[in-house]
């Protein structure tokens, strides 16, 4: 069955109660603040070409005050005194089973989360914060799409996302490090597991173990040559991402986060440090704490700001010879707009390659490359989202690097499908591939 | 002043505490929903997001979309000090026997300034009205809210506008009927905008500003531990 149909089959099966249910579980996501967003859009339109999804495909189903319309209706219809005697004047629409259509289709397959949309908004109306509550009632209704679901599922399951056992864990670090020592001709250099007591617990995408082995040799290196105490958790509480920020439902999320707490307390480490990921450095950093409800008793950071202190600090010695090619990057939005992580990594760039350049934009206003919101798992949104990455690859082609860093594992998986499907003729790297290249 | 305009004068101000009420009933609303406590370490202040948000965030260049727009960013600030200057120029009217300051302002404000403003403001309302109309994207997220709203504010400032240069009675009492109607509108309609630009704005700036994002600046993130 193909996954439209499927959406038709589950929303055919909705019952009345459900439906009830779905808009009771979209009230409880919003508080003063969501309400008075939800007050503010004036329909000006000026967000219209904010998003990459518009800019490539110019439709109104791909304008944010569109999508976001899809839900202010509702939030009108059932929540305001003149949506309910009056909907025709204020566009307050029901919520039956074409809105939750309109809903999946805005929500799920028109947004990438990246918030580009808000900065740009002339009222400042942060629209992923309303699209999250939009996703979560309808993960309450079972509409999440289902490959985006499995990654959860995955998580929930084996304590990260592409199902990795134990074993095939262990005997991947073991073979990384028996690369590292070869690499830095040094038998101490160690990817150490389950060290109790190490002041940094470093979580990586399961990506990494699975396709990117480099960019896991790549970190040791920069632990390794840094002199620095730190460990890996053999078990759940290694794997960094969290889709549960994706599919919205936040006892899953809560759950998955869980894992990298647990492995903190087991492992009494003093920080824990998120490896290159925007959404999941937002999981841990800032949605974390609040799915579980609980202040965390040690610092969240970024592996770039411990990169970046690293070389303040003269703990590592780089020759930025050693990457010579023009070096471009591009911000996750998770990490830089929505996580505040802006400028560790260009300081950390500028040292390590000799020849790097910004995009236009760059920063906060960097384009997403399209790979966000969970779009990478959501099949049947790909054509959708490679033609929105358009933007991206557009950005890459006019910075003329060969290079472009990144310090994003999502970011890097859709970057190398633009790679592909632009002829781009690029490289893609995390920020630390290109740091340990360039430790001499 | 007849009775007729001193009715009108009621009229206004209880259309006025109408509104206001609304927009107190509304803001009450949001506050029922209750504050969401956070529990991150945060990486900035909500005070300085917010600042940002109300000052150099609404800069035309802080904004792509500002950038992309000028016409309309410009055109969307002449409609709105029309409007705040029509409200001025209604207090003048309404309250200005009795309010003996408001007889010495300086005539440059009276007959170039006010008008003016008024002009930018008609002509800005008319402009975004025209735009709306013709521009298939924004006629695709408008409701006839939006266009209502547009006509009502345009109407006001254009009648303050009339009013000030005719200096007929009619005029002004037709302007009168405008305000009572735009009053009474305020509440149901988009123009609510005018609490909630503000509630919005604090939001998103002591939101983005908690996690160190706002104001974006070379230190984001760059902090050593």
């Amino acid at each position: 069955m193909s996954e439209l149909d499927e959406l038709e089959v589950k929303l055919k099966a909705l019952t009345e109660a459900e439906i009830e249910s779905g808009l009771d579980v979209f009230k409880s996501k919003l508080r003063e603040a969501e309400v008075s967003y939800l007050n503010s859009c004036v329909h000006c339109g000026l967000c219209a070409n904010s998003c990459h999804y518009n800019r490539a495909m110019p439709e109104l189903e791909n304008v944010p005050a569109r999508k976001l319309e899809h839900i202010v209706s509702v939030f009108k219809s059932k929540f305001t005194t003149i949506g309910r005697i009056a909907p025709g004047l204020v566009g307050a629409r029901p919520f039956n089973r074409e809105m939750i259509r309109a809903w999946v289709d805005a929500v799920f397959g028109r947004c990438s989360l990246c918030g580009r949309c808000s900065i740009n908004c002339t009222i400042g109306i942060p629209m992923p914060s309303l699209f999250r509550a939009a996703r979560a009632s309808l993960a309450s209704m079972g509409l999440v799409p289902s490959d985006l679901q499995a990654t959860v599922d995955n998580s929930l399951k084996y304590g990260n996302n592409m199902a990795i056992e134990k074993e095939e864990w262990v005997e991947t670090v073991e073979w990384i490090e028996e690369e590292l020592q070869a690499e830095v001709e040094d038998t101490e250099a160690r990817l150490p597991l389950d060290k109790v007591g190490a002041k940094y617990l470093f979580t990586v995408n399961p990506r990494e173990a699975k396709f990117f082995p480099l960019s896991l040799q790549a970190s040791a290196k920069v632990f390794w040559a840094a002199k620095e105490d730190w460990t890996m958790a053999s078990d759940a509480g290694w794997d960094l991402t969290n889709y549960g920020i994706f599919n919205c439902n936040d006892d899953q999320a809560g759950a998955i986060i869980s894992n990298l707490t647990n492995a903190m307390e087991r492992l009494k480490c003093k920080v824990l440090v998120i490896g290159e990921c925007g959404h999941g450095y937002q999981s841990a950093r800032w949605m974390g704490p609040e799915w579980l409800k609980k202040h965390f008793p040690y610092p969240v950071i970024s592996f770039l700001e411990l990169m970046y202190e690293y070389l303040e600090q003269g703990r590592l010695n780089v020759d930025p010879n050693k990457n010579t090619q023009l070096v471009t990057l591009h911000d996750p939005c998770n990490l830089v707009r929505h996580g505040g992580i802006l400028e560790p990594q260009r300081r950390i760039l500028r040292r390590v390659v000799n020849n790097f350049a910004e995009m236009t934009p760059y920063g906060h206003e960097n384009y997403c490359c399209g790979g966000g919101g969970g779009q990478l798992s959501m099949g049947k949104y790909k054509s959708r989202r490679l033609k929105a990455g358009s933007v991206k690859a557009s950005q890459i082609s006019s910075s003329k690097a060969k290079i472009v860093a990144t310090p994003c594992h999502n970011c890097v998986d859709q970057l190398m499908e633009l790679n592909k499907e632009y002829s781009l003729k690029i490289q893609i790297k995390t920020v630390a591939e290109l740091v340990a290249n360039a430790i001499v | 002043m007849t009775y007729l305009d001193v009715f009108l004068c009621c009229l206004i101000l209880a259309t006025i505490v109408w509104a206001k009420c609304g927009l107190l009933f509304m803001w009450l609303r949001t506050k029922y929903f209750g504050k969401r406590k956070l529990f991150a370490a945060p990486a900035g202040t909500p005070c300085g997001g917010a600042i940002y948000a109300f000052t150099k965030g609404m800069m035309p260049w802080a904004k792509e979309s500002v950038r992309e727009h000028l016409l309309s960013y410009a055109l969307g600030i002449a409609y709105h000090a029309g409007i705040f200057t029509a409200l001025v120029v209604l207090v003048m009217y309404t309250v200005g026997s009795y309010w003996p300051a408001i007889r010495n302002i300086p005539a440059i404000f009276i007959y170039i300034i006010i008008p003016l403003l008024l002009i930018a403001g008609a002509i800005g309302g008319i402009s975004l009205f025209i735009k709306r109309l013709l521009d298939a994207t924004l006629r695709g997220i408008s409701c006839p809210d939006d266009y209502i709203s547009n006509f009502m504010a345009t109407t006001f400032t254009a009648l303050a506008l009339a009013s000030l240069i005719m200096q007929r009675l009619w005029v002004s009492r037709l302007w009168f009927v405008s305000a009572i109607i735009l009053f009474a509108y305020i509440p149901f309609s988009k123009i609510r905008h005018c609490l909630f630009f503000f509630i919005t704005r604090y939001n998103f700036g002591a939101f983005f500003g908690y996690r160190g994002c706002m104001p974006p600046n070379r230190d984001n993130g760059c902090k050593l531990f």
